[in-house]
């Protein structure tokens, strides 16, 4: 059982691309298949006369046709647009369904979703910046958002089993984006004048938060032995219902925890670069104690990741401060990014972030777990 | 072409991981190893686009990759060729090794932990890394690794066994 080469072998297979470097590379290949067709004149002079109308060839007119309309500035414009503009149908029917058949593996559809779930929250971010989001435009998130988030957890469920790497990378991922963007829209909506937007604010928000809540518990139904779990009742029902499956997953499961921890590491730290590149890219802008305390709470997350690093962090609690750093430097990276957007606003420092100096973190997170879900807000 | 651009994607899919892992394995950092990762894909796309045919996509996907490595080694800087074809075993006559005796390497080498094996192999000259991580790594056959690198079987088992040694040695030295 312990053979060199099975070691080897296993070691090894944690060697992998994380989700988001996949999806970066299969973007830049589809990229290039979508610029070769582009590029090649529709009148171009085949051989034979009958390829030309072959329904092979005809059938990939039709695919260029459609990524053409995609390619073209009124669908690029529609990707910003939110509920209430002109646009905003464009973007969530023409280009978004695009997206998701161009998604082919489970893995990719588990990414595109959770990027449309993490669309959802970023357009309440905008409308709650405006002071705009009535009952009505919060149920339609709500419930757009809640289509791509149990989306991704029957994908995350079905490869529990045979691939626990992927499954705990994709909810992780889903879970710290939720914490971020919650914050950043519990943030926003605070600052706004309009009574019932204010509201809607707070109530998605704490949707949000039961949402990131049962992603976390049931990740780690899948993932690590089942532990005892003072998230209430939501996560005793999602052990129940998946008790059959924790139970097989869990013995094969240890042994892929190293490489799990590993996979989050990475994200957390791909993440840290990208809130790091995005701060230096806005930094004059911000005022002096701004631009340091997110300087701190940048170093800070850093601080963990190499610690952890250090320690060479294996096992379950380590996962959870590994997940702690991956939540933070999303959150960071989500504020910045709003600041960014939101010109208007004071959105930084980073809203929610541990700043406690290791320990086990979890102190300030109450009884909720293992999953890092920002304490009450201050509303 | 449409066929053509589906089966790429499976590939992608299918065989991402590996060649990165492949690539991870003879490159110095990450990122380089991701981006030849990425423009092996994307030579490989250049290639059926132009109609070009390719029988089996695996195999022609570790040849290209290998190329890319070779190149990465011509060009480099920070690594010499010597690193790569370095065979201080100078003389010895390749053939003069049966296959037969890298089984038996093979089971001398389970008594080590594995565990550290991955940095081990690291430190090996390149040309036994390549064999090596594709016997072990990306669990390509004999064969298809001498289809790959272009050398009869028996040069691949010698160098495996070699370069098995050679791990052994860095092991032990450890």
């Amino acid at each position: 059982m312990n053979s060199f080469f099975k070691q080897l072998k296993k070691e090894s297979d944690a060697i992998r691309l994380s989700t988001r470097e996949r999806e970066v590379m299969r973007l830049a290949l589809e990229e290039a298949m979508r610029s070769r067709h582009l590029v090649k004149s529709p009148v171009h002079i085949t051989p034979s006369p009958l390829l030309f109308f072959s329904h092979r060839l005809i059938s990939s007119f039709a695919f260029v046709l459609v990524l053409a309309v995609v390619g073209s500035s009124t669908a690029y414009a529609a990707e910003a647009a939110v509920p209430g503009d002109v646009l905003y149908p464009v973007k969530v029917r023409v280009n978004e369904p695009l997206r998701a058949a161009l998604a082919l593996s489970s893995e990719a559809k588990a990414v595109w979703h959770t990027e449309a779930a993490e669309r959802r929250m970023k357009e309440a971010e905008v409308l709650a910046a405006r002071g705009t989001l009535t009952a009505e435009v919060k149920a339609g998130l709500e419930e757009s958002f809640d289509t791509h988030a149990t989306k991704v957890e029957a994908i995350v469920e079905a490869f529990g089993e045979e691939d626990p790497i992927v499954a705990a990378d994709i909810s992780t991922r889903l879970g710290s984006s939720i914490a971020a963007h919650s914050a950043v829209i519990a943030r926003l909506g605070e600052g706004g004048e309009n009574e019932e937007s204010r509201g809607e604010s707070r109530k998605l928000v704490r949707m949000l938060k039961e949402r990131g809540k049962r992603i976390a518990s049931a990740e780690r139904g899948v993932s690590v032995k089942a532990e005892r779990s003072a998230s209430g009742e939501i996560a005793v029902r999602t052990f129940a219902k998946d008790a059959g499956t924790a139970l097989t997953a869990s013995i094969t499961i240890r042994d892929s925890d190293a490489a799990i921890v590993a996979r989050i590491e990475r994200n957390a730290s791909t993440t840290l670069e990208e809130a790091e590149a995005q701060f230096s890219a806005m930094k004059e802008k911000l005022d002096a104690t701004t631009s340091q305390r997110t300087k701190t709470q940048i170093s800070n997350i850093r601080g963990h990741i190499e610690k952890f690093r250090e320690d060479d962090g294996k096992g379950s609690s380590e996962k959870e401060k590994i997940e702690r750093a991956l939540k933070d430097a999303t959150t960071v990276k989500a504020f910045l990014e709003a600041q960014e957007k939101f010109e208007g606003h004071d959105l930084l420092p980073a809203f929610d972030v541990g700043e406690n100096d290791d320990g086990d973190g979890d102190t300030e997170d109450e009884d909720i777990g293992t999953f890092p879900v920002a304490p009450t807000l201050p509303l | 072409m449409k066929d053509i651009e589906q089966s790429f994607r499976e590939a992608f899919e299918r065989h991402a991981d590996e060649l990165f892992r492949h690539a991870s394995l003879r490159l110095p950092d990450r990122d380089r190893a991701l981006e030849l990762t990425q423009e092996c894909f994307l030579k490989v796309l250049r290639y059926v686009q132009r109609g070009e045919e390719v029988r089996e996509l695996r195999p022609f996907l570790f040849r290209t990759l290998r190329n890319l490595i070779i190149d990465e080694y011509r060009k480099g800087k920070s690594f010499s060729l010597d690193a790569m074809l370095e065979d201080d075993d100078g003389g010895t006559i390749e053939s003069d090794l049966l296959r037969d005796d890298t089984d038996e390497l093979e089971n001398a080498m389970d008594r080590y932990d594995g565990s550290r094996a991955v940095l081990a192999i690291r430190k090996l000259p390149d040309m036994y890394r390549e064999v090596l991580t594709m016997r072990y790594v990306n669990d390509l056959s004999l064969q298809e690794i001498s289809a790959l690198i272009g050398e009869s079987e028996n040069v691949v088992s010698v160098r495996l066994h070699r370069g098995l040694k050679k791990l052994r040695g860095i092991l032990e030295s450890e």
